[in-house]
Parts: structure tokens; C-alpha cells; sequence
């Protein structure tokens, strides 16, 4: 029989390197499976973007440029950060014509008169840093490892790898991301809304000239959500394309996109690099309490898409020093590792998973056209308040557009129309929608 | 039966996240199906965003 561990984490992305990183600190006996061999490459689309100096999940993370640490005082942590970074100073939306709603000011923040609320960071470089480190302190670092099942047995957790491989833990900490087959064979998807199959893809181009660029830029009025954001290197940027239909055409509509102005310009001098991300992910609503026989979930394998870098650390901190707890005190169960959940329901749960699992809201594209976007995208010139914080951000988008209401029903009364009708489209209809054009993966 | 096209894949495994009988599978960072496991639903197919996912003719293969 192979041997016990007090815990094993499936997953090195942000949560789970920091969960084997806290259990190695805290001198566990544990493992970490990974199924990429190389940490560092991030293969899977992402900003990696990490909210600084604003409220996120009840912290306030900030970086310590002196020592290249970022502090999450709240919860009373550091981790070392030695990697290139770039500032991030808001979101903007962007309409077809290149109308702008802006959230922070990019041309300010770039000549220091706004300080930024994002760094954009080498993802992969911390995660194999936190993974050195967990390593360094004797947790043993399974890579190339699939895990494809988990069950139950009375004194422990058992995974199985590709190769037949167990695993055995006290405990697991699944950290296996937004489509956690964990989390699936657990069962937890049974009880929970299919909010849709969210596909996207990305390109990585060098030499582009953007203007306003040091922002997240949200491109509306495409036939899928089109983003555009900076990559560290300077005139390096990444362009993406994402749909909830998975029959969409990404790459086309990509293309389109460029043979469009003022994004032709923007794009003239650019070359297309080889590294290519993509990303499937299928969105159920966030799990209520993320543990069952055992198994605790963390960052995106229990929510729905996009805990961000942020929401995977601290669950990833919080699940390890509960486990830690729970076997100081001999409770291997729920009540062992009780500070979990309770980090869980008072910061992700209560505050925002109760309301995203009743989500579920009409496409855009099927209510207004890319003139429609353009006209809304004239009304706000006026710099909005800057966040990266994504509940924030949607608050400032009903706050700047809430003042001009009166104006768009006197201007534009049809557009007014199709919001409110947008607005009230059955969720039924639009949860059906989603499944029709997604894939549901229950068992 | 089923072959990712390694030109075209990014390796995100959102192959691997879907397939329902865990028939693909990461090995030295390449995305790779079982066939002796795949029952072929071409689910796979579907939800790569990069098309990487292809139903190959076996009679071809062989």
C-alpha cells in the first residue's frame, strides 16, 4: 500500500502552489500532483492580473517593491515575488468605432498622477517560486501526473493517476480549477445551475500601437466578447476572443476584428508570436460549502469562473492551515478544518456566490447592434473611479450610465427599449440558451 | 478515432477537463488520447477552441 499523506493537493496553478507551500511550511507530510511537467508556461488564457490596494474577497493585498513581496495583511501573509511586472491602471470598455467607457485613467497612470490597481505578473514564474519553495520544504512534487479519480475510503482519500498510480491523504485539497474533475466525481455537480461553456482563445502580438493601453480593454459589439489587454513586455499585447457558444468562430471573428478600424492601425507594424493560450471552461454555479468526504475545494474548482489570482491564494493559504489545524486536533472531518469554510462562506460565499448562481443574463449581441454600443460608448466621456476589483467594476458601469438615462430616452428611446427588454428577457430562456450552445459535463 | 493535432493545440486540456471517461490525458506536456478508452462522443471536439481535436479514419492510421 503506498503511503498515507497527511494531505495532497492536486493542482499547481495559484491556489494549489500556495496550499503545498503553506503545508510544506507548516511541516506536513504532503504531495503535490501536478499534470503539466513544465510549471512555469501558462498555457491557458489568462491576464494575470492580481488586484492590488483595493478591497478584493475582504483583503488588501499590496506588493512591497523594497523586498518584492506581496502582503496580504488582512489575512497576515507574505509571498516572495521576484518577477518582471507591469502596472494595470483600470478597465476600459471599448465600442466598435473605439468609443471608450473608461474606469481609470491609463494616460495618467502612465505619467505617475494615478497609481495603478493592478500588477500584471509572470503567473507561472510565482507558481514554480512557490513550488521550489514547498518542495524546499520536504513536499513531494508529483508533475506530469493526470489525476482522473478520487474516492473515499474510512481512513483516507484515494486518487488515481493516468498510469493506475493511488495516492493516499488524510486529506485532499483540490485546487484542479474551473472544470475540477475532483469536484465532479465527488458529485457536487449534480446540485449545481449550468450556466454555460464559455470558450476563449488568444493571441500574443509584439509591436502593436495602442493607445490608452495600460488598461484591461473589454471590446463590445463583436460577434463575441473580444479583450485586448498589455503583456509585460513593452508593445506586447493579447488579444482574445471569447463566446458561450462553442460553435462560434473565434479565430475568424479575431480576423475581422483587425481588418477593422481604428484596430488595423493599431495592429499595422505587429507580428503574431507562437505561444498561443486557450480556455474551455464550463461555468456552474458556485459551490456552497467546498468539502465532501475529506476533499476540500479551492479557488475555481468550487466557484464558477475566475476566483482570480487573488480568490485561488487565499483559499489556497486558508485550506492548508485548516488541514493543519484539523490534524493537530485529531478531527480529520468537517469540523477540523471548520475555519475553511467559514472563510469561504463569510469572503466568496455569502458576499458574491449567492448571487452569481442565480445568474444568468441575455447576450448583448442579441438585443444591441455595434451602432448601439457605439452611441451608449458616447455617452460617459467622464473618467469613472478606477478598479480592477470585478464587482466593483460593474457597479461603476450602473453608476456612470445611471446619470445619463434621462438623455438616452429623450436621444435614443429605441435603445432604451432593447435594454429594457434585455433586461427583463426570461432567465429561463437564457440558462436554456446557454445549454443548447454549451456542454454539460454532470457525472 | 480521435488524434490531437499538436500543430494546432495550445495544451489548455479543456479536452482533458470534458472528456466524461478521462480518455485524454497531459503526458510530457502534450495532450494525448486514449483510443482504446475513447468511446468517441467528439465531445472533445466541440469544445476545443482551436479545432485541435480531429476524428482520424483508422482504416487510414492503419
Amino acid at each position: 500500500m503506498s503511503e498515507l499523506y497527511d494531505v495532497i493537493i492536486v493542482g499547481a496553478g495559484p491556489g494549489g502552489a500556495m496550499a503545498a507551500k503553506v503545508a510544506g511550511e507548516n511541516g506536513l507530510n504532503a504531495a503535490l500532483i501536478e499534470r503539466k511537467t513544465d510549471i512555469k508556461t501558462i498555457r491557458r488564457i489568462c491576464t494575470m492580473i492580481i488586484n492590488i490596494d483595493e478591497e478584493n474577497f475582504g483583503e488588501y493585498i499590496t506588493y512591497n517593491y523594497r523586498d518584492k513581496r506581496f502582503v496580504f495583511p488582512h489575512n497576515g501573509f507574505s509571498i516572495k515575488y521576484d518577477g518582471p511586472y507591469r502596472n494595470v491602471y483600470g478597465f476600459h470598455i471599448v465600442t466598435p468605432c473605439g468609443n471608450r467607457f473608461r474606469i481609470g485613467d491609463s494616460d495618467k497612470g502612465k505619467r505617475g498622477e494615478q497609481p495603478p490597481v493592478g500588477l500584471m505578473i509572470d503567473k507561472g514564474l510565482w507558481c514554480q517560486s512557490m513550488v521550489d519553495e514547498a518542495k524546499a520544504n520536504g513536499v513531494e512534487v508529483y508533475t506530469n501526473t493526470n489525476i482522473n479519480n478520487v474516492r473515499k475510503e474510512s481512513d483516507c482519500v484515494v486518487l488515481t493517476d493516468n498510469r493506475g498510480n493511488e495516492y493516499r491523504g488524510k486529506f485532499v485539497i483540490a485546487a484542479d480549477g474551473v472544470n475540477s474533475r475532483i469536484a465532479r466525481k465527488l458529485g457536487f455537480n449534480k446540485d449545481r445551475i449550468f450556466l454555460g461553456t464559455y470558450k476563449d482563445m488568444a493571441r500574443t502580438y509584439v509591436g502593436a500601437e495602442v493607445p490608452e493601453s495600460e488598461v484591461l480593454m473589454f471590446c463590445m459589439g463583436w460577434n463575441c466578447s473580444i479583450s485586448l489587454a498589455p503583456e509585460i513586455p513593452d508593445g506586447q499585447f493579447h488579444l482574445s476572443a471569447a463566446s458561450y457558444n462553442v460553435n462560434d468562430e473565434l479565430d475568424g471573428e479575431l480576423d475581422r476584428f483587425l481588418s477593422c478600424e481604428p484596430y488595423a492601425t493599431w495592429f499595422k507594424n505587429a507580428k503574431l508570436l507562437d505561444h498561443k493560450t486557450s480556455c474551455v471552461s464550463n461555468i456552474a454555479s458556485p459551490i456552497a460549502i467546498p468539502f465532501k468526504d475529506n476533499v476540500l475545494l479551492v479557488g475555481d474548482a468550487g466557484w464558477m469562473q475566475e476566483t482570480s489570482i487573488t480568490g485561488a491564494i487565499i483559499p489556497g493559504w486558508s485550506a492548508a492551515n485548516a488541514v493543519t489545524e484539523a490534524l493537530i486536533k485529531k478531527q480529520i472531518n468537517k469540523e477540523g478544518i471548520d475555519n475553511y469554510l467559514k472563510w469561504w462562506d463569510t469572503y466568496l460565499y455569502q458576499p458574491y456566490g449567492k448571487r452569481l448562481a442565480a445568474g444568468g443574463s441575455a447576450e448583448i449581441r442579441e438585443f444591441l447592434s455595434a451602432d448601439d454600443i457605439d452611441y451608449l460608448g458616447s455617452l460617459v466621456p467622464e473618467v469613472q473611479p478606477t478598479t480592477m476589483n470585478f464587482f466593483m467594476i460593474m457597479k461603476t458601469i450602473g453608476r456612470g450610465f445611471s446619470g445619463v438615462l434621462v438623455k438616452l430616452q429623450e436621444e435614443r428611446p429605441d435603445i432604451m427599449q432593447k435594454l429594457m427588454a434585455m433586461r427583463s428577457y426570461p432567465k429561463e430562456l437564457v440558462l436554456a440558451a446557454k445549454r443548447r450552445n454549451g456542454c454539460a459535463i454532470v457525472t | 478515432m480521435i488524434e490531437i493535432d499538436k500543430d494546432i493545440c495550445s495544451g489548455c486540456c479543456g479536452c482533458v477537463d470534458h472528456c466524461p471517461v478521462a480518455a485524454i490525458n497531459v503526458i510530457d506536456d502534450v495532450v494525448v488520447v486514449d483510443n482504446d478508452i475513447c468511446m468517441e462522443c467528439l465531445i472533445c471536439t466541440k469544445v476545443c477552441p482551436l479545432g485541435a481535436p480531429q476524428v482520424v479514419d483508422q482504416a487510414i492510421n492503419n
